[in-house]
């Protein structure tokens, strides 16, 4: 029941709240952190760094209307509106807003933790800049449902959500919270009910077999929804034959090169294969141009699997541990030391960093590549903290880091389809961006310092976002 | 997700299961059983037998395979040969218990809210409870599995009668399926009655009509609704076609002075005090259920965490809950007894226990669950232990408490050979040290639980999830 009278007081609360229209008035919880709210403002003298690829310019002006990108130029030669609110901001970067393509509200952590953060996740989501995620994979599908609702009502703060559905599986007894197929026939009612519910993608795990990942896609195609998958019973190759839209987290799930792989059966982790794979071989290049001809893209998710290689990150994010729960924070530094004392224990570094050359060479081989934290593993990766550490990350595997930009926000918003919208400070587009105190285009680690983020054109304050949540990751 | 050990999910090995009743038990499941022998007798009990009879002394029960074979006087009944014969003077042996009220999350004060897959079923079984109704769920998937894998005999467990998600109105709290149309209820009930769901549970914030799409729904597909209401009283969910209420008076909004259809007046504390169980208001709230045989279900224990300084605090509880859990669960406790005097949460209180008693009197059918949400004091299992004691100090005799939180539970779930111990019936029971009757403390005496004539270590399941309450 959770028979608090205190919820029963916040239900009738919420009876209060303005109907929905296309652009809601923000409740309180909502313009509690409202920096800025005018209907015209104005950006002076910041470094654009626009998620096109594009490098950086620098002495910009950007102007917003009505919650929409109206101006893009030099500071001088842009027209500021009248009545505009004008921030001169040097000194400063815009980013665009990041899509977060493999973003979960849920956190698991040491201990077999595992919780629904519905309150916490999607303000620091918002704090961080990432302005819109992609759930890739529910927990509690209906509580991120209502989620998304509350959101886009401004009853609540946080990013756009695209909604999956729940995980959907084969036989998978170590994490009970899935859906699990047991035929094609429940593969279709599952992604069927779930297409009605509002859920615009489905997340495909480890063991699912061919024929039900088959059904399912047919289905959610049917529905003209999109499907990804954390696969393992099924090599990338095989998937896009089955015609799945979007693989994720790379080189580490991806079981083809195994040759103990059969069919429809998923092998243990093999680090030592991952370790020689030769990224030039028959066999890499055909999974990339199999995927390239679909139009099948990837999804990076470095930041989770980091944190299970020992001493990594070298220096851990303070934020990370002010933003945990206490026992969390405990769970989180006994892994990491014991980490640093035993380097041979989880990911090696060798593998790790096959990982990343793979993710370079599939985007340098003409694949779409997008990024997301994945806020679970040992719970190292903070929901928008290890959004922010992709961008450290793909500098690492070698792209530029406006190249690093354009995966973690363009990219993502075109698998999205969205890119019309979203995706990139352009004129026309919606106000989804952040200013960051810095400059990330040569320090990248300068895309933790938002100083403002902007969602529909609203200002957000990044601190007052963090201090709420400060010590809750773990608990709400 | 990637889970913590690096796709150690991928590394198990699938478990192969029969479907057959009686399934291998897991190397897990075997490392919990102190009693596993195809014929046993318990020679020298006191047997309280669930039907509200009196406790007798000196009873002897058979259990042959699955099911109850004899019960008589000890001497009298006939024990088999090759029988497993456990003597227990001093001890108690009633039903196991049916919680009707129980859920597989937990929440705190703090605002945790966790799935306990792994303790909440060891919790149930060690305490003594082998049938749960969940009534609500915030991860529909985790429960169908972990029932599955409780069947299966992979993991230990209670028998699991799942509820689909909780299905609410469009503003209630966030966890919770929203419905605002007929088509919508219609088409939660009819997916989630696919996966098996057998219950459904409203909450709080639903309108009458919704709740007769959903009972409609539900009666369709020959599944059962039960409801922790607000918006809509008691009489009008009878109305409604609902098969079950949850909670007793305090979820009752239908003698609250601003009550207006369809809406939730939010808890007056006040108006439940001072309620008159013998008016006419009540009386005939009482009449709708028995006339239709709408059962009502008691969740004292979790309502009881709410009065300051009660529970009396159990060291059992500190040491099954999580360290951080633990602290969260103390200042809870501290704050509480900060306020006490205040308010009038003990005076409601006894109205409720009042209520349940003239609802039993009134010939209503009444069973009990812990329902271990609210500021989390009330644990999965041990809270269901004292249900009994506040059933006694609610007026109702020990052995009558036995009856609602076993046979009526049976009876509300259809399950005819569960909840009392009689020749025949499946044998799901508890043996517990002490005299139960003389001393409802000793319900927390669990040695063994029998389901399905298996008898699991009661202290073994309760000590291995020691430490994990509030995390998993």
């Amino acid at each position: 029941m959770s028979v608090r009278t205190s919820s029963v007081l916040v239900a009738l609360a919420q009876l209060a709240v303005p109907a929905l229209a296309q652009r809601p008035a923000l409740g309180p919880q909502v313009t509690n952190y409202v920096t800025v709210s005018e209907p015209s403002v104005a950006l002076t003298n910041v470094r654009l760094i626009d998620g096109t690829g594009r490098p950086a310019v620098d002495g910009q002006t950007i102007v917003i209307t009505g919650g929409r990108i109206v101006a893009v130029g030099r500071t001088g030669s842009v027209a500021i509106p009248a009545g505009a609110r004008v921030i001169d901001y040097p000194g400063h970067t815009v980013i665009p807003g990041l899509v977060g393509m493999h973003n979960h509200i849920h956190y698991s952590a040491a201990g077999w933790r595992n919780i629904n953060l519905a309150y916490s996740s999607p303000r620091l989501y918002l704090a961080s800049g990432v302005t819109t995620i992609r759930a890739t994979g529910s927990l509690a599908p209906y509580e991120d449902m209502n989620l998304k609702r509350d959101i886009d009502a401004g009853r609540t703060p946080g990013p756009r959500i695209h909604l999956s559905g729940p995980y959907i599986t084969g036989a998978n007894p170590a994490l009970g919270v899935m859906s699990v197929l047991q035929s094609e026939e429940e593969a279709r009612r599952t992604v069927r009910y779930w297409a009605q519910e509002g859920a615009t993608w489905f997340k495909l795990y480890t063991t699912i077999r061919r024929a039900e990942m088959r059904a399912a896609v047919d289905e959610a195609h049917k529905h003209g929804l999109k499907i990804t998958g954390h696969l393992c019973s099924i090599g990338f190759k095989e998937a896009v034959e089955l015609g799945i839209d979007n693989l994720e987290h790379g080189l580490f799930v991806n079981t083809e090169y195994d040759p103990a792989k059969t069919a429809d059966q998923c092998p243990a982790t093999n680090i030592g294969l991952m370790e020689t794979l030769d990224l030039n071989s028959p066999e890499v290049q055909s999974t990339f141009r199999a995927m390239i001809d679909r139009g099948v893209s990837m999804t990076s998710t470095l930041p989770v699997i980091e944190a299970l290689v020992p001493g990594r990150p070298k220096d851990i994010d303070p934020r990370t541990l002010e933003l945990m729960y206490p026992a969390i924070r405990e769970a989180y530094l006994a892994q990491y030391n014991a980490g640093k004392a035993n380097p041979r224990g989880g990911v090696s570094e060798k593998a790790y960093q096959k990982a990343l050359a793979y993710e370079y060479a599939f985007a340098k081989a003409g694949g779409l590549l997008a990024a997301g934290v994945d806020n679970t593993g040992n719970g190292g990766a903070l929901a928008g903290i290890g959004d922010q550490r992709n961008l450290e990350i793909l500098v690492e595997a070698g792209f530029t880091p406006t190249e690093a930009f354009r995966i973690m926000s363009l990219n993502g918003a075109k698998i999205l389809g969205v890119d019309k919208e979203l995706g990139s400070v352009e004129v026309g587009k919606l106000a989804d961006f952040a200013v960051v105190r810095g400059n990330p285009a040569e320090r990248p680690a300068d895309i933790r310092n938002t100083v403002v983020v902007f969602k529909d054109g609203v200002g957000y304050d990044p601190e007052r976002l963090y201090a709420s949540v400060r010590g809750q990751v773990g608990l709400r | 997700m990637i889970p913590v050990a690096i796709f150690a999910a991928l590394a198990l090995s699938a478990w192969a299961t029969s479907s057959t009743a009686q399934p291998r038990l897991s190397d897990t499941t075997r490392s919990y059983l102190s009693i596993a022998a195809p014929i046993v007798a318990l020679t020298n009990v006191t047997l309280i037998d669930g039907t509200g009879r009196p406790a007798e002394r000196g009873q002897t029960v058979v259990i042959n395979g699955d099911r109850i074979q004899a019960v008589g006087p000890t001497g009298a009944v006939s024990v088999p040969a090759g029988a497993r014969v456990v003597d227990l003077p001093g001890h108690t042996v009633i039903p196991g218990l049916v919680g009707m009220h129980n859920h597989t999350f937990y929440t705190t004060a703090a605002g945790r809210r966790a799935q306990l897959n792994t303790s909440a079923p060891r919790l149930y079984l060690g305490s003594g409870v082998t049938t749960i109704r969940t009534t609500g769920s915030i991860s529909p998937y985790a429960e169908i599995s972990l029932k599955q894998q409780i069947e299966a005999g992979e993991v230990p467990g209670p028998r699991m009668h799942i509820s689909g998600p909780y299905i609410t109105g469009p503003d209630a709290v966030v966890e919770r399926k929203h419905i605002t149309t007929p088509e919508q209820a219609r088409r939660v009930v009819d997916y989630w009655a696919d996966e098996g769901a057998t219950w459904f549970k409203v909450y709080t914030e639903i309108s009458r009509e919704n709740l007769r799409a959903v009972t409609e729904a539900a009666h369709r597909r020959g599944v059962k609704v039960t409801g922790h209401l607000c918006s809509v009283g008691y009489r009008e969910a009878v109305e409604a076609g609902i098969d079950a209420l949850e909670h007793g008076l305090m979820a009752n909004l239908e003698y609250h002075p601003d009550k207006v259809p369809d809406r939730c007046p939010g808890r007056d504390l006040e108006t439940y005090a001072k309620l008159d169980v013998n008016s006419e208001a009540v009386q005939s709230t009482f009449r709708a259920l028995v006339a239709k045989g709408v059962p009502m279900t008691s969740t004292l224990a979790v309502y009881e965490i709410s009065i300051p300084n009660r529970p009396p605090l159990e060291q059992r509880v500190l040491d099954a809950m999580s360290p951080e859990v633990r602290r969260e669960y103390q200042d809870t406790r501290r704050r509480l007894a900060e306020r006490a005097g205040e308010g009038s949460m003990l005076a409601a209180f006894r109205k409720a226990q009042e209520y349940e008693r003239a609802f039993v009197k009134a010939g209503g059918l009444l069973a009990a669950g812990v329902d271990p949400t609210g500021n989390g004091g009330a644990l999965p299992g041990f809270g269901d232990q004292r249900n009994l004691e506040l059933l006694i100090e609610a007026g109702f005799t020990p052995e009558e408490a036995v009856r609602i939180m076993t046979a009526n539970g049976a009876k509300v779930l259809g399950q005819a050979d569960l909840g009392t111990v009689a020749p025949g019936q499946i044998a799901d029971l508890v043996v517990l040290r002490g005299d139960l009757a003389a001393r409802p403390a000793d319900i927390r005496n669990v040695v063994t639980v029998f389901k399905g004539g298996v008898g699991f270590d009661a202290q073994k399941l309760i000590a291995s999830v020691a430490g994990l309450v509030g995390i998993r």
